[in-house]
């Protein structure tokens, strides 16, 4: 191991030596590996979305509608839903969203009484009060992340799903996409859509004790016959389907950054093979003065490792400052896929890249390895 | 007093179509600070004999003892560690790598052994001021002249202190100059620093420089001439 890390700065320069191949296999690997590193990150936004669902909330939602603009039930639920046994709080929503398929700007307003609110979503203010919304009937509680994709800040007038609004709070909550949505007061959005007597859903809090789903059941029971028939379901799944197909779209993607790190393996091997093709003399002398074959192969393996990790740091990094500067949020029925590259992304992009280099060095250090010294030193 | 002892090496090479048997039932002894040079047609095996002696290959049968150790009875990595500690080798292409400068390139060696960097930084200073190199020490190979290459591999030879010196056509790619120096150089290994050296070469001038010339054909000695 002593022997060789002296060698590593040899290693190192080696892997530089043909500049031009080595920073053409640097732009491939790191282009795959920001592929990678970007189908990783969608991939932890729907996980993210997925596990801040899991939440004691079940969701009322119109039976056989999908997008919340259809769903549309009557605000008087409210009064039968609170008598089901087990229920301890009932929060009408009125979602607008201002598209149903997948955006990239999604802007998602919750209509909601303003005493309930905060039965339901635990919030934690991050500038602003519930007090100051509650007393404009204007007022908006804007999400993080919607406030720092459109720089919204605390006391201005905006503009939000075709509504004006004056912001009172920025907010945070570990709920599932609250971070993109904006808070105002429900009959505001009733008005302003010419929905006034309706919610998209209700959001319910079961007591302790109690079996969510046998709630949900005996709430699906008592509007089976309603004018509008209800289907409730967890928050969890409720999210789940939502989300489902892009869920699906990205799983197949996931493929796709497999693919990307294939393609990286197979152009360090090809650079790999050529640089120790073209230095069979090098090696020849370097086992002459008494390097073992094992040896030769680790410090090929060291150029493959090098490229791969600088190749895979560039590309990772270029996705984290693209994201970082222009934050991302794929939106898809009204929740909001926070595209936020994380430390387990970057870690994985970087072990990929370093496995990677080391697997693609295989190759061509087995082919140095395999050819007999006598016939490399008979050839310089 | 002996260093090598070559002793009934046979050396058969096996390919898809034919067997080939460039050394045959060969014997040789080479003496603590003799200079020896290997000298024959092309193909009377003087390569293939100077690679037995270097532990670069092993011999069909036979044995080669160099300074008491079989050479011929070690296994690759055995192989490797002698080579570090008792061979130089000097190729007929110098064979310096490019990326490296002289002092580096001649440092390589020392980096298999366990020496701190005090140590191994004085050792290539030695090996470089007995070539006459002491003002390259930065230089690329790119930057220096074919000869000052050869020079620059003769330090990377003699820097670990190596039991024996092997050579290869060292002035093959050499003007007549150059090789002239690098002869005296390698006569001065020889006469000044006692090393022993077994030098393979076409070149009769180059051969003069030997204490023995050993004339090979088809893999057997054929005659020996002495002070050539």
């Amino acid at each position: 191991m002593r022997e060789l890390l002296a060698f590593l700065p040899y290693a190192l320069r080696t892997a530089l030596r043909a500049r031009t191949r080595s920073v053409l296999t640097l732009l491939g690997a790191a282009l795959a590996m920001a592929l990678f590193a970007f189908v990783r990150t969608v991939d932890d936004g729907v996980q993210s979305l997925a596990e801040r669902a899991d939440q004691p909330v079940l969701v009322v939602f119109q039976d056989s509608r999908f997008c919340p603009l259809t769903s549309e039930l009557p605000r008087r639920y409210e009064r039968t839903i609170r008598d089901v046994p087990g229920v301890a709080a009932v929060l009408p929503t009125l979602v607008f969203i201002n598209s149903c398929r997948s955006n990239l700007d999604l802007v998602t307003l919750h209509g909601v009484d303003a005493n309930d609110l905060e039965r339901v979503y635990p919030l934690q203010f991050l500038a602003g009060s519930v007090a100051d919304w509650r007393v404009h009937a204007d007022g908006a509680l804007v999400g993080e992340r919607l406030a720092a994709r459109r720089g919204i800040a605390v006391g201005q007038r905006v503009r939000l799903g075709e509504i004006d609004v004056q912001v009172s709070g920025i907010v945070r909550s570990e709920t599932a996409g609250v971070a993109n949505l904006a808070f105002v007061h429900l009959d505001l959005l009733g008005l302003a859509r010419k929905r006034l007597g309706t919610a998209t859903q209700f959001l319910v809090t079961v007591q302790d004790g109690a079996d969510p789903e046998q709630i949900a059941r005996a709430i699906d029971a008592k509007f089976c016959t309603d004018e509008a028939r209800t289907d409730t379901k967890g928050m969890q799944a409720f999210v789940a389907a939502a989300i489902g197909e892009i869920a699906q779209v990205v799983a197949f993607a996931r493929w796709l950054g497999y693919l990307a790190v294939l393609v990286v393996a197979l152009v360090l091997a090809n650079t790999v093979f050529i640089s120790a093709e073209s230095r069979a003399a090098e090696m020849g002398v370097l086992e002459t003065i008494g390097l073992t074959k094992p040896r030769l192969m680790a410090l090929i393996a060291c150029e493959g490792i090098a490229l791969g990790l600088v190749g895979g740091a560039l590309g990772t990094a270029v996705v984290l400052a693209v994201l970082w500067l222009r934050p991302v949020t794929l939106g898809v029925e009204g929740y909001g896929i926070d595209l936020v590259p994380g430390g387990a992304t970057v870690v994985h992009s970087l072990l990929a890249a370093l496995l990677t280099g080391a697997l693609a060095s295989l190759p061509p250090a087995i082919a140095v390895a395999r050819r007999p010294l006598h016939l490399v030193v008979k050839a310089e | 007093m002996s260093l090598i002892q070559v002793q009934g090496v046979t050396k058969t090479f096996h390919s898809l179509s034919e067997e080939v048997t460039p050394i045959r039932d060969l014997d040789l002894v080479v003496g603590k600070g003799e200079f020896v040079v290997l000298m024959g047609p092309s193909g009377s095996g003087k390569t293939t004999l100077l690679h037995l002696l270097a532990g670069i290959d092993r011999p069909t049968s036979g044995r080669v003892l160099v300074a008491g150790e079989d050479v011929s009875a070690m296994n690759a990595s055995q192989l490797a560690r002698w080579r570090t500690r008792a061979v130089g080798y000097v190729f007929q292409q110098y064979n310096l790598i490019p990326v490296l400068t002289a002092f580096e390139n001649v440092e390589v060696p020392l980096l298999l052994l366990r020496l701190s960097r005090r140590e191994r930084e004085a050792k290539v200073a030695t090996a470089l001021a007995a070539v006459g190199l002491s003002d390259r020490v930065h230089h690329l190979p790119r930057q220096l002249s074919g000869g000052q290459q050869q020079r620059v591999a003769i330090a990377r030879a003699i820097v670990a202190d190596p039991v024996v010196v092997f050579a290869d056509e060292p002035t093959g790619n050499l003007d007549r100059t150059a090789a002239a120096l690098t002869m005296q150089l390698l006569r001065r290994l020889v006469d000044e620093f006692g090393k022993t050296l077994v030098m393979v070469t076409h070149d009769p001038v180059a051969a003069q420089a030997a204490d023995r010339v050993v004339h090979l054909d088809k893999g057997q000695i054929v005659d020996e001439v002495l002070d050539a």
